[in-house]
């Protein structure tokens, strides 16, 4: 397993580190003693295929779920220790996205930000910010049961970042939605990285992943099988390998056993 | 605390009020589903304040007689059955009420809430349940009753057990809240427990008739008297005396009748129920954040041959990670 040398690790600020975590459903081990080092102002992109334990862990560090077992710091502080700390300077984009149908956009991030302590008249002027950078300006005052998909992970994410948090962690942002929303997605992840915050992202899209990406970590029935900077991760793999390549030579890919599919 | 639940009043109050003004409809179909759906708040907040002014006035004549000596002033019973009433709706009640933003903590864990003020808000949503709108008032008139009739001793009592009721109350909503999520949080033990419901009620609205003692005619035109047996009759009234309601109803008789230590000791009653109640509530609210039903994942235990310490999957693959 490639993993960050012992020095580079010792020169950075982690913002999110496991040890050994570990996750149980009854008899079936979901997440199975991973070590993640998440570098503070990095881009972490989490892969893995289907069933892999990528949400499971996500929703371990954000709180959704409780670990069977190991110890985890997210920016310096134990979640299960003190969840409110952490979650005060975290935001997070679910896969199923979490918004009240019943409540328009502007009242979602209103709603937030008073959660969060935000003074009313800063609450607003952030709300509109990020209203415009989304483009969901004119949907202020739309009912989110009435957003598409697109615009559903928009207000999420905008959810996300309206309480100005240090670390985002985004479950499957781009699945679903078209190149625009996409890109504006990008836009505002590449602004938000460039202000110091890091950004902790699942997705199966490994072309977004490899573009964006400062660090990548590969995970396997559960368990983590490699973890560094994407740059290293490849050129270990031998020159102008792909990030595709070397996922489905983590993942075991390529031993899969092939059928003709003749019939077809 | 105050500012988050703040937030939550606000929030309810948002999703009650977009419920009413905003439609959002596409199609025809559309809007006639939401007119509907539409016509049920609109209906109960119209019917809501006659209702309420109602069950004031009843309950101040209540409070009134009880004060003026009456044993078992008749208003006050129907008080009591309406706080039976009230009761068995705060335990059947979620199963009806269209509980989504109750039912569904999970997405506020997302938030820096802590868990205690997250069961304290949730909890506090059933102050917006119609029968307790409709039992606040209706306990706080049978005190104001009582002091008007000419006993302020008895009016505080009752007006103590009252809120000691309400607390119950809200605790039993929210108990039953959280089991239900629990249970139908998997499929299959969700259908199972529908079933279940569909096949007691009717049932259980047939005991009554096949317990009740009274008389019937025979084939013969003579009339036979049925008696119900003494274990159902003795059952039912040890059931009875421990019914929050009837705690409340025997508290507030007894203080009309200046006997303030049986009173006392039915709210500590109450009160020690309450807690009981909103123990076991905040332990199942713990369960259903710490469950993994969120993931949507159901596990099978029949291990994959070849790798060690696995276990197979259900469904779809998706809903794993």
């Amino acid at each position: 397993m490639a993993e960050l040398t012992r020095d580079t690790i010792a020169r950075m600020d982690l913002a999110v580190e496991t040890r050994g975590l570990t996750r149980d459903f009854g008899s079936f081990r979901a997440v199975d003693g991973i070590d993640l080092q998440v570098p503070a102002g990095s881009f972490y992109g989490f892969l893995g295929p289907n069933g892999a334990g990528k949400s499971t862990t996500i929703k371990c560090l954000t709180g959704l779920l409780k670990p069977s077992g190991g110890s985890m710091q997210i920016l310096g502080t134990d979640p299960l220790a003190d969840p409110v700390s952490v979650k005060r300077r975290i935001g997070v984009v679910p896969e199923d996205l979490a918004l009240f149908d019943r409540l328009t956009a502007e009242e979602t991030l209103l709603f937030v930000a008073q959660i969060h302590g935000i003074e009313l008249p800063t609450a607003r002027a952030r709300s509109a910010d990020l209203l415009e950078v989304m483009d969901l300006k004119g949907a202020g005052t739309t009912l989110v049961t009435d957003f598409s998909h697109g615009m559903r992970k928009k207000l999420s994410l905008a959810a996300a970042l309206l309480p100005a948090p240090r670390l985002l962690f985004l479950d499957e942002p781009f699945e679903g939605i078209d190149a625009v929303a996409s890109r504006q997605i990008k836009d505002l992840m590449q602004s938000f990285l460039s202000r110091g915050g890091t950004i902790f992202l699942t997705s199966h899209i490994l072309e977004i992943v490899e573009r964006l990406s400062t660090h990548i970590g590969v995970i396997a029935h559960g368990k983590l099988v490699a973890q560094g900077r994407i740059d290293d991760l490849r050129a270990g793999g031998g020159i102008g390998r792909t990030l595709e390549e070397l996922f489905i030579g983590l993942v075991g890919g390529e031993a899969r056993p092939h059928t003709s599919l003749d019939w077809i | 605390m105050v500012r988050i639940l703040k937030a939550f009043a606000w929030l309810r109050w948002r999703m009650l009020v977009n419920a009413l003004e905003r439609t959002g409809s596409r199609d025809a179909l559309e809007r006639f589903s939401i007119a509907i759906e539409k016509l049920g708040p609109l209906l109960a907040a119209i019917l809501m304040i006659p209702s309420v002014l109602g069950v004031s006035v009843l309950g101040g004549a209540a409070g009134y007689a009880l004060a003026q000596g009456a044993a078992r002033p008749i208003l006050f019973e129907v008080c009591r059955y309406l706080l039976l009433a009230v009761t068995a709706l705060a335990i059947i009640g979620p199963l009806f009420l269209p509980a989504a933003d109750r039912t569904n903590p999970i997405r506020l864990l997302l938030l820096p809430i802590p868990r205690s003020v997250l069961y304290v808000a949730q909890s506090s949503a059933a102050f917006g349940d119609p029968w307790n709108l409709l039992a606040i008032p209706l306990l706080g008139t049978v005190a104001i009753g009582m002091a008007a009739g000419g006993e302020p001793a008895a009016a505080l009592v009752a007006l103590i057990a009252a809120v000691a009721f309400v607390v119950l109350i809200v605790g039993l909503a929210s108990l039953a809240t959280s089991v239900l999520h629990l249970l139908v949080r998997d499929r299959r033990r969700g259908e199972l427990v529908a079933l279940l419901f569909i096949v007691i009620i009717p049932a259980a609205s047939m005991l009554p008739g096949m317990l009740s003692t009274g008389s019937r005619r025979s084939r013969d035109g003579a009339h036979r008297r049925i008696v119900a047996p003494a274990w159902v009759s003795n059952a039912g009234a040890r059931v009875m005396s421990v019914v929050p309601s009837q705690i409340y109803a025997a508290s507030a008789r007894e203080a009309a009748g200046r006997n303030y230590g049986a009173a006392s000791t039915r709210i500590a009653v109450l009160a020690g129920i309450g807690l009981l109640l909103h123990g076991l509530g905040a332990a199942a609210f713990k369960r259903v954040l710490d469950s993994p039903g969120s993931s949507g994942a159901r596990r099978c235990s029949s291990p994959v041959p070849g790798r060690s310490g696995s276990t197979r999957r259900c469904g779809s693959p998706s809903s794993w990670s």
